[in-house]
């Protein structure tokens, strides 16, 4: 498998062209998608991708378990929504809010078990990730607990206001393009490339002088900035937050599209993304106990024969 | 405060320390021998109120018969994950077998709902609902009956540890893998034996709280975090570690929740959990990392 993308291309190779396609791609699935359901389905998806691109610089990249990626979005999503809802703070003062506190519960969680070996930080997070749905239902002060905040007002740019599913898509698609530039950009810098060296053996990328724990901090709390901006689109998006959008489930869920898709690649995420949303949310309707089940098997299948998921998959067919 | 109450609040600790010390030192057994933090023993405790359930429904069994039934049971259930998914993934690395178990936790918590449905299910207990008081202090009999029946069950698991040739290979393969195998241990009986050992105990674990309370197919999610922060806090593949740290994380919770909200009962021992991590990653009595 090939590590990075060749650094000096030229403007239009292959994979800028390939990438330029499916945007455009992107950009008019509204006009087929005209179900209204579908395209509440889009959105979601889209906010999705947006989750797992940024679990991604953990788990492809930095090579680490995080299964609280759900509970930061959460904090995301409550962030922005009390800061529009009590303070009166428009999306896009939320966004950063949401981004500066999922940041931060990040750090502070990271610093101290990013220097644990292998199993604990797997296991930190995965607590944290249900010490936080604890407290998104019991801080009734905050988040009034299982009811919810209800009434959280649209996006608006100047004096238009974003209601409508589409031109929804449009701006979570805008934040899905930032934040792939953003990621592309980071893992072909010096700091991407100490992540990678990190991942594939941790004792050597230390005994060439990398930092190994700031640089897996780093990539912990990248992740959660990006899941608060995944987690003020979701809330501006509905008008309504509750704690059981954002529990260990919803966690795991993240995690199998991440590897599914492939992990450490830049299109895994989206496929993955794309494929298990859409997948989830029509089984879910069914019956949730048989989505789950589902979701269960595809996660121990892929670990078991696939850890390099759908795009290690393709790499292999065309190396053939 | 009296005396009184703190020896209530001590004997409550000890009950609820008893609902998970099995499923922890199963745990801690597996932990050990295979270097797998194993989620899904959670759902197999679940499995095994269950069965316990059917076992006095459907065959007729009293109920002191029907635990052998879920010990029996739930053993082989344990093996059948072992076999079909930690054995392909042996020799990879541990946070993927961790995220598989937890994958296999959600599956068979999902089956029971589809299977044994979402409405509370209760079982008689054989002991009625008699309560035995002493020193102002009350205590159900059949809770009494749970505490002394983990305690024997705890004794009979160090018997067999400690004092047979099965035992012997266990612990050989969790002090060390290489040495242990190179003097003839087969790793695959071994890990047959844990599984069979740890689930077994996490089943007959399930089916003697089925008789307490009500209960629905999520039971098993707070008895497994719970054990876990047990194991993570004793030191993981420290068998005595793994009931030190279930009784001081039981009590410490008893006593908190008295203070506190109960809605935060998990998150004394999660805390208690992060903390040891923080000042001593072993574990209280753990060797190694």
């Amino acid at each position: 498998m090939k590590l990075l993308p060749d650094s000096k291309q030229p403007f239009l190779s292959k994979t800028r062209i390939f990438s330029i396609i499916i945007f455009l791609f992107a950009i008019l699935l509204p006009l087929v998608i005209v179900d209204d359901y579908f395209r509440y389905l889009l959105v979601i998806t889209a906010i999705n991708a947006v989750l797992v691109i940024g679990l991604d610089i953990t788990l492809g990249y930095a090579g680490r378990i995080n299964l609280a990626q759900a509970g930061f979005w959460g904090i995301g999503a409550y962030a922005s929504a009390v800061a529009s809802l009590n303070w009166g703070i428009p999306f896009w003062g939320g966004v950063v809010f949401a981004m500066i506190l999922s940041a931060a519960m990040a750090f502070f969680i990271g610093y101290p078990s990013l220097k644990l070996a292998g199993h604990y930080f797997v296991i930190i997070t995965f607590v944290f990730g249900i010490i936080l749905t604890i407290l998104f239902n019991n801080l009734l002060s905050i988040t009034r607990g299982p009811m919810g905040l209800p009434g959280i007002p649209p996006v608006a740019i100047g004096h238009y206001q974003i209601i409508n599913r589409v031109p929804y898509y449009y701006l979570t698609l805008f934040f899905i393009l930032l934040v792939m530039i953003f990621k592309y950009k980071l893992i072909n810098s010096r700091l991407g490339r100490a992540l990678i060296a990190i991942r594939e053996g941790e004792a050597l990328a230390e005994s060439i002088g990398i930092n190994t724990h700031k640089y897996k901090i780093f990539a912990f709390t990248i992740s959660a900035a990006i899941a608060g901006i995944a987690g003020a689109l979701y809330a501006h998006f509905l008008s309504y937050i509750g704690p059981s959008s954002f529990t260990f489930e919803q966690s795991m869920e993240l995690f199998t599209m991440n590897l599914i898709g492939g992990a450490g690649t830049m299109a895994g995420p989206i496929i993955g993304t794309a494929l298990l949303t859409v997948f989830a949310e029509v089984a879910r309707n069914f019956s949730p106990a048989l989505a789950r089940i589902a979701f269960g098997l595809f996660l121990v299948l892929a670990i078991i024969f696939t850890p390099k998921g759908i795009m290690g998959l393709i790499e292999k067919v065309r190396n053939r | 405060m009296n005396s009184s109450i703190l020896l209530q609040f001590f004997i409550n600790g000890i009950y609820i320390s008893c609902t998970y010390v099995l499923v922890a030192l199963g745990l801690s057994l597996i932990f050990g021998v295979l270097d797998i933090a194993d989620f899904a023993q959670g759902a197999l405790f679940m499995v095994g109120a269950y069965i316990c359930y059917y076992a006095m429904k459907f065959l007729g069994v009293p109920y002191f018969l029907s635990l052998s039934f879920s010990l029996f049971f739930v053993a082989i259930l344990g093996n059948i994950n072992n076999l079909l998914v930690y054995r392909p993934l042996r020799g990879t690395i541990g946070a993927n077998t961790l995220v598989a178990a937890l994958g296999i936790f959600i599956i068979v918590q999902n089956l029971g709902l589809l299977v044994f449905g979402s409405e509370y299910t209760s079982v008689e207990s054989p002991f009625g609902k008699a309560k035995f008081s002493f020193l102002h202090v009350f205590i159900t009999e059949h809770r009494t009956f749970v505490i002394f029946a983990t305690f024997f069950l705890i004794f009979l698991t160090w018997l067999f540890l400690y004092k047979t040739k099965w035992g012997q290979g266990l612990r050989a393969m969790s002090q060390n893998r290489e040495a242990a195998t190179l003097v003839g241990v087969n790793i695959d009986k071994v890990s047959i034996i844990a599984f069979g050992l740890a689930a077994g105990l996490a089943g007959v674990s399930g089916a003697l709280i089925a008789p307490v309370e009500p209960f629905t197919p999520t039971l098993g999610g707070e008895v497994i975090l719970k054990a876990f922060a047990s194991v993570v806090f004793g030191g993981m593949g420290s068998l005595i570690g793994a009931v030190t740290g279930a009784f001081i994380i039981g009590i410490t919770e008893t006593v908190a929740v008295a203070f506190i909200s109960s809605a935060y009962s998990s998150m004394i021992a999660f805390g208690l959990m992060i903390l040891i991590l923080f000042i001593r990653p072993q574990g209280l009595l753990g060797e190694k990392v």
